[in-house]
């Protein structure tokens, strides 16, 4: 009995060890992409496109597909949502095989491939959403309700009857992701979903994510270029270059990995001279960033236990300190420190 | 599901008609003239020896080739223009299948065409002042009979448009072979009553000006016909939209 008892909790202590914490173990996975290729014939060899890509993301998350232009980020969009056939692998959402069983995995998906592009634009806000839901089997009497919901979730009420055409391009987009949430699909891929977006409406777009994916409990996959946007919704990111997955994990764990600077910003009351500049780099390893006209220079160091050695420095030099800054350094410079390796 | 579905493709085929009522206006107005224009341009040709029967041909020949040229708009033009103007992929994410909703784009389309036609044909009698004992529900049963060999032939070029993008210069050479296909003989049986559009084009223009009838495995025949260009145009255009998804261009603009 004790060994049998045993046993168990070893399989559930492996089990658990066995998921990188980032999985929480209690979420449902809805998606799973399993080692996927796709490579495109050109004149010369085949282009690889996507090569041996795997990942998964369970409800409530956020995962962010971070990379280069031309990296895979939108193949892998379109493979998922089965709209690009790829050569090799398996792409399994709520358990169905997105090629196989493609009418069963439809309902549970909803996707924003080229935000303002994706509707109707002769067509009023609400007679895009209506003839989207309808696609779906929605009757439009039937969805008042939810319709009315997501017209105020995304802030679209007012504007509900007027053609899409008149509408910015970030109303276009708000209207875009409303057509492909009528089904309250369980995944949902946003493609560039900030792209030309103003302030407001990104910060908008931002909180409407985070409160979507924790409160209904939704996965949402989002490819973007704005890492302050990433950085703030998505509980995971996956770097991907060249087709292929360089990093993945949670956006502290590539800080925590990839961070190790500090940013320091030092502000004099006169120019640097040549002399100054050595004696600092004989105190420690510094790497100057940008020395301006104004006296101001910026460096990167590991840690600040320097940092006394160089205020000593500046004061045996008779020059007056007047400002100091130092900042941690931030996601996007990380990303471009790791897509530059 | 499909019941809603369809409501709704009907729904958006009206507004876009109504929301583009100039361009809807000035492709009535532009068959109507093309119609006068050929009328008057043959008489002034033949003097009055055109009367009668052959002025009744035309007039049928030109309100059936209008249904064609519709119908074969309707779904290649269509398609051409969704796969550049981005909403093709959503259409692709409804559970009902793209072919389905295709389907339902044709039907819709040609319940528009219907009163496009009928207007056309209506305002061309009144100019001509030839009136046409018009058997209207046998009219509308050939043509919804034959119309299918037609989308079939827009099923291929609008696979042709999801592959190749830019394709508006052999669309255009197509609505002349449609001439062809409604001007041939095709009853009794011949070589030509296998042509698209053909046997129904013909067994209208003989019901309508000389008041023949028919046996009823000729509309069965037609139908036949009809429904061989249908299926194969289908297939033709799956291979396509496989060809597309495989090359990822069903978004790409």
């Amino acid at each position: 009995m004790q060994s049998h008892l045993k046993n168990n909790c070893q399989v559930i202590v492996s089990f658990l060890l066995s998921r990188p914490y980032y999985k929480r173990p209690l979420m449902k996975e809805i998606l799973e992409v399993k080692h996927i290729f796709k490579s495109y014939p050109t004149k010369s060899e085949p282009f690889k496109a996507l090569d041996d890509i795997s990942f998964s993301a369970c409800e409530g998350e956020v995962l962010g597909l971070l990379g280069p232009n031309g990296s895979g980020k939108t193949t892998i969009i379109k493979s998922i949502a089965s709209l690009l056939e790829y050569d090799k692998g398996q792409v399994l959402i709520n358990g169905f095989d997105n090629i196989k069983d493609r009418k069963k995995v439809l309902p549970f998906l909803g996707a924003v491939l080229d935000g303002n592009r994706n509707i109707y634009w002769r067509l009023s806000v609400l007679e895009n959403i209506h003839y989207f839901a309808g696609l779906r089997g929605i009757d439009k009497k039937r969805s008042k309700e939810k319709i009315n919901q997501i017209l105020k979730d995304l802030m679209l009420e007012e504007i509900k009857n007027k053609e899409v055409r008149l509408l910015s391009r970030g109303m276009k987009q708000k209207v875009s992701i409303a057509c492909s949430l009528v089904h309250a699909p369980n995944l949902l891929l946003l493609d560039e979903p900030t792209l030309g977006l103003d302030i407001e409406i990104s910060r908008g777009m931002e909180k409407w994510i985070t409160k979507y994916s924790k409160e209904e409990k939704k996965c949402i996959i989002v490819t973007s270029h704005d890492m302050d946007f990433i950085e703030t919704v998505c509980d995971r990111v996956i770097i991907i270059q060249k087709g292929k997955i360089t990093f993945q994990g949670p956006v502290k764990e590539i800080k925590k990995k990839y961070h190790n600077h500090k940013r320091v910003r030092i502000t004099l009351d006169r120019q640097i001279n040549e002399s100054f500049k050595t004696s600092l780099k004989e105190i420690c390893d510094l790497s100057f960033e940008t020395v301006e006209e104004t006296s101001a220079f910026s460096f990167k160091m590991e840690n600040l236990n320097s940092l006394p050695l160089i205020m000593d420095s500046i004061k045996n030099h008779n020059i007056k300190l007047q400002d100091i800054h130092t900042s941690e350094d931030r996601f996007e410079d990380i990303f471009m420190e790791i897509i530059k390796d | 599901m499909y019941w809603v579905a369809f409501k709704g493709e009907l729904t958006r085929t009206f507004i876009k008609a109504k929301r583009y009522g100039f361009d809807t206006l000035s492709r009535l107005l532009m068959t109507y003239f093309v119609f006068i224009a050929i009328f008057y341009g043959l008489k002034f040709m033949t003097g009055p020896t055109l009367n009668g029967g052959k002025l009744d041909e035309l007039i049928i020949g030109y309100i059936l080739w209008t249904f064609a040229v519709s119908a074969y708009f309707e779904n290649s033009y269509d398609l051409a223009e969704e796969s550049t103007i981005g909403t093709l992929e959503q259409l692709h994410l409804a559970p009902i299948g793209f072919h389905t909703i295709v389907l339902f784009r044709m039907i819709s389309g040609y319940l528009l065409s219907i009163i496009y036609n009928i207007s056309v044909l209506y305002l061309t009698m009144l100019t001509t002042g030839r009136w046409l004992d018009l058997p209207i529900f046998n009219f509308l049963l050939i043509v919804t009979l034959a119309i299918p060999s037609i989308y079939g032939i827009g099923y291929i070029f609008g696979g042709l448009a999801l592959v190749y993008k830019k394709i508006e210069s052999s669309l255009m050479l197509i609505q002349f072979i449609l001439i062809l296909f409604v001007s041939l003989p095709a009853w009794p049986l011949q070589k030509t009553s296998f042509l698209p559009f053909t046997a129904g084009a013909h067994s209208i223009n003989r019901m309508v000006v000389y008041g023949e009838s028919f046996p009823v495995w000729w509309y069965f025949f037609i139908l036949g016909i009809s429904l061989f260009y249908f299926f194969l145009g289908l297939g033709i255009f799956k291979l396509f939209e496989t060809k597309a998804r495989r090359l990822n261009l069903l978004g790409q603009y």
